[in-house]
């Protein structure tokens, strides 16, 4: 049996310009912006714009809705975000071009309260990965008479064929590293570990994608870790900022990336489980209980869960975890959660905190602002009059975009004092 | 630095249990344990004022001290507040927290010290450093030093490490500290530990939740007044009182009639800002459902519908700021005559 073997040939990109053709040239991105506008031409959508917005700018990017690293596989036929863009073989398999240091940005007012900010400069890129990469804004209203869920979908989609057109350019342009993923054989002496992918299934545009399917359509689902570096995940929610999960994210998992670090080392990396959080007592069951018989078939010794989102979701964080350690799967939660935590077990005694979101951020004003900066008035978790007289903006950590998803790979932890 | 000191009437030289109707005063010196205070101060801090209140006048005139407290410590621009000791005096420890908290509203730091079985260290450990001192006066001398260890790592800029390392009582807040291992890292290093059964530490105790017994049924459904309200955030058109969309930190009560466009039409806006309010803005019934209690009362199902709803949005929600609404909704509802609630969540 040949695993799975997944080359990312990395292309390094230091910068981002608008020009004629679009290409990558000496570890910069040119962009024909008419091509892209053209190419991203949606019925459901009007006022299309794209913007350019580089580390360290005074541009603040409001109100976001994806964050997507363009990728593609070298034979152009997509294979990232399979079942939207790509073709289903050699997922997770062959080669993977990734342009690195720069990513596609989708705002939109589609639910008000849950888009979040990305500043490019001052105290909130301080706490936010991607105000260090070179951003490609995708911005555009809705054509009328669309609604909220048409006008997400739409949006999404947007972001994921921008990030497919731009990918296209690193196809040939010559790559500066290769990052090699297998699982090879190791020692059965070494502890088997997977992941508890918990993933926002809650419908009302709480809902993420797998292979293109709504999440709340699935059972639990086992998936290799290198299916997500090819975008198998998208991320469809408006949940709350900081607890979105960016599909940038499922492409650059901290978690994954460490476990593979680790795999034949102090550990068996032995999968990823991907766990739909559902509304519904009856479906937070199914999906637990399933996802752990998972873990049970590919006998997993422990897992690790991160919480996508909270308050509802720790129901199924609780879950997951007392079933696992009733069948003798060790379990450490991971939770980025201000107060208070609505549900909780006695089986829950390892859990990583990685701080605190409700810190009080000033925000300058900016030069320019991409999107609809007024917004900020309407995010979850802004203060009554979170504007000030003198423009500047008084917000929560947690309406910084993807903050949550972001903290795993950081180095913040919560301490109670 | 310019230091506050609270004292109840007997550490503040004016008397012992005779004088605990005392009304506050305010010396402007060190008094009694004050004077002991600076000298392990050192020369770069100085009590600028001592507030002095009799321990039952204190608790029996809460709003008049705690206003007079206020302009003090804004008269004497303090820097810092330190309240006692108090040992295990359960007045003058209720006293030296509800200082701490004053000060804490205002964003000066404050010490104090206390026994652990002292009710202040429960009521008010939240609102400043309370060190950890013996039971009784005798023990002045290790109580002072260790509130005046506390005290000079607060003026110099330093920030406290954890209470068990300090020797306060946990305030319970939460922090950001930035560690060598990032969040992926520990996870991994924790699960392996468990695993083979070595020794981890937990980075988040889990909470423990209060268990109520719900209220018997309600006997005489004939005759009873019946209310619904929601934590679903569904306030009348404009969000005329600006709730939150988040964390909270208000509840609102509403006349159905006239803030909904009628009694059973439930014609508002969603603010919550944990779910799409698409549903909810195109018919509030779906959150706050007044159609159908209105039908119930015409059937004679119950007695009356209560006209009046209250609204907050839950989402985020500090758990004491949510039991506080909870106490005071309910009073207000007893007060009102009303039997039965029922309550939406989204």
């Amino acid at each position: 049996m040949n695993g799975l073997k997944l080359e990312l040939e990395i292309v390094e990109i230091k910068d981002i310009a608008f020009d004629s053709t679009t290409a990558v040239r000496d570890h910069i991105l040119y962009i024909d912006k008419e091509e892209l506008i053209n190419y991203l031409d949606d019925p459901r959508l009007q006022n299309m714009e794209v913007d350019l917005a580089r580390p360290g700018e005074s541009v603040r990017i409001i109100p976001v809705k994806d964050v997507i690293e363009p990728r593609i596989k070298d034979d152009g036929t997509g294979g990232s975000f399979p079942g939207f863009l790509g073709g289903y073989e050699g997922v997770g398999d062959g080669k993977t071009i990734v342009l690195r240091g720069c990513s596609v940005i989708t705002t939109g007012k589609i639910v008000g309260f849950q888009e979040g900010i990305i500043d490019m400069s001052g105290p909130a890129a301080r706490h936010c990965e991607f105000s260090e990469l070179n951003n490609v804004v995708v911005k555009a209203d809705p054509a009328d008479g669309i609604e909220p869920s048409e006008h997400e979908a739409a949006i999404r989609e947007a972001g994921l064929k921008a990030a497919h057109f731009l990918a296209k350019a690193g196809i040939g342009a010559g790559f500066d590293s290769v990052e090699t993923y297998q699982l090879p054989e190791v020692s059965a002496e070494l502890p088997r570990v997977a992941i508890m992918y918990m993933t926002i299934a809650q419908g009302l545009l709480h809902d993420n994608y797998v292979y293109g399917i709504d999440a709340k359509m699935l059972h639990p689902t086992l998936l290799h870790p290198n299916e997500l570096l090819d975008g198998v995940l998208v991320n469809g929610t408006c949940v709350v900022a900081a607890d979105k999960q960016t599909t940038y994210r499922h492409q650059n998992n901290a978690l994954v990336r460490e476990l593979y670090a680790r795999h034949g080392v102090d550990l068996n990396f032995a999968g990823v489980i991907v766990v739909p959080v559902r509304p519904e007592l009856k479906e937070k069951k199914r999906c637990c209980n399933g996802a752990v018989n998972l873990a049970r078939t590919i006998r997993a010794d422990g897992v690790i869960i991160p919480e996508e989102g909270g308050g509802n979701p720790e129901a199924d964080l609780m879950m997951t975890c007392r079933a696992c350690e009733k069948h003798g799967i060790k379990t450490v939660l991971i939770i980025a959660l201000e107060d208070p935590l609505t549900d909780t077990t006695p089986e829950a005694d390892a859990v990583i905190d990685v701080g605190n979101d409700d810190e009080v951020l000033t925000l300058p004003p900016v030069k320019k602002v991409l999107g609809y900066e007024e917004q900020v008035q309407l995010l979850s978790g802004a203060p009554e009059n979170c504007i000030g007289d003198d423009g500047t903006i008084q917000v929560p950590l947690y309406v910084i975009t993807g903050l949550h998803g972001s903290l795993i790979g950081s180095h913040v932890r919560g301490e109670v004092y | 630095m310019r230091i506050i000191h609270y004292l109840n009437q007997f550490y503040g030289q004016i008397g012992g249990e005779s004088e605990a109707y005392c009304p506050l005063q305010v010396k402007e010196e060190a008094v009694g344990p004050g004077k002991r205070i600076e000298a392990m101060l050192g020369d770069d801090a100085r009590i600028v004022a001592t507030i002095i209140c009799g321990d039952n006048y204190f608790n029996e005139n809460t709003e008049t001290v705690g206003r007079q407290i206020e302009e003090a410590l804004k008269k004497y621009d303090a820097d810092l507040l330190i309240a006692g000791p108090a040992f295990n005096a359960g007045r003058y420890g209720i006293a030296c927290g509800a200082v701490c908290k004053i000060a804490y509203e205002m964003g000066i730091e404050a010490v104090s010290g206390m026994y652990r079985e002292n009710p202040g260290v429960e009521m008010y450990r939240r609102y400043g450093y309370i060190a950890s001192t013996a039971n009784n006066a005798r023990r002045m001398k290790e109580a002072l030093e260790s509130i005046c260890g506390l005290a000079k790592k607060i003026l110099s800029g330093q920030t406290l490490a954890t209470a068990e390392e300090e020797g306060y009582f946990e305030r319970g807040l939460r922090r950001n500290v930035y560690v060598e291992r990032n969040a992926a890292q520990r996870a991994t290093d924790m699960l392996l530990a468990k695993i083979k059964g070595e020794a981890f530490v937990t980075e988040r105790e889990m909470p423990v939740f209060k268990k109520f017994a719900p209220s018997p049924a309600i006997k005489d459904m004939k005759h009873a007044t019946i209310a619904v309200m929601t934590s679903g955030g569904l306030v009348p058109k404009g969000n005329p009182d600006r709730l939150e969309t988040c964390n909270c930190t208000k509840y609102k009560k509403y006349s159905l009639e006239e803030a909904y466009g009628g009694k059973g039409a439930a014609a508002g806006q969603v603010v919550h800002g944990g779910y799409d309010p698409v549903y909810g803005n195109a018919d509030g019934n779906r959150i706050l459902p007044a159609d159908v209690l209105v039908k119930l009362e015409e059937e004679g199902v119950f007695g009356k519908f209560y006209d009046h709803t209250y609204v907050t949005v839950g989402n985020g929600t500090e758990v004491d700021h949510a039991a506080e609404f909870g106490d005071r909704i309910a009073e207000e509802l007893k007060e009102d005559g009303v039997d039965g609630v029922l309550l939406t969540s989204t």
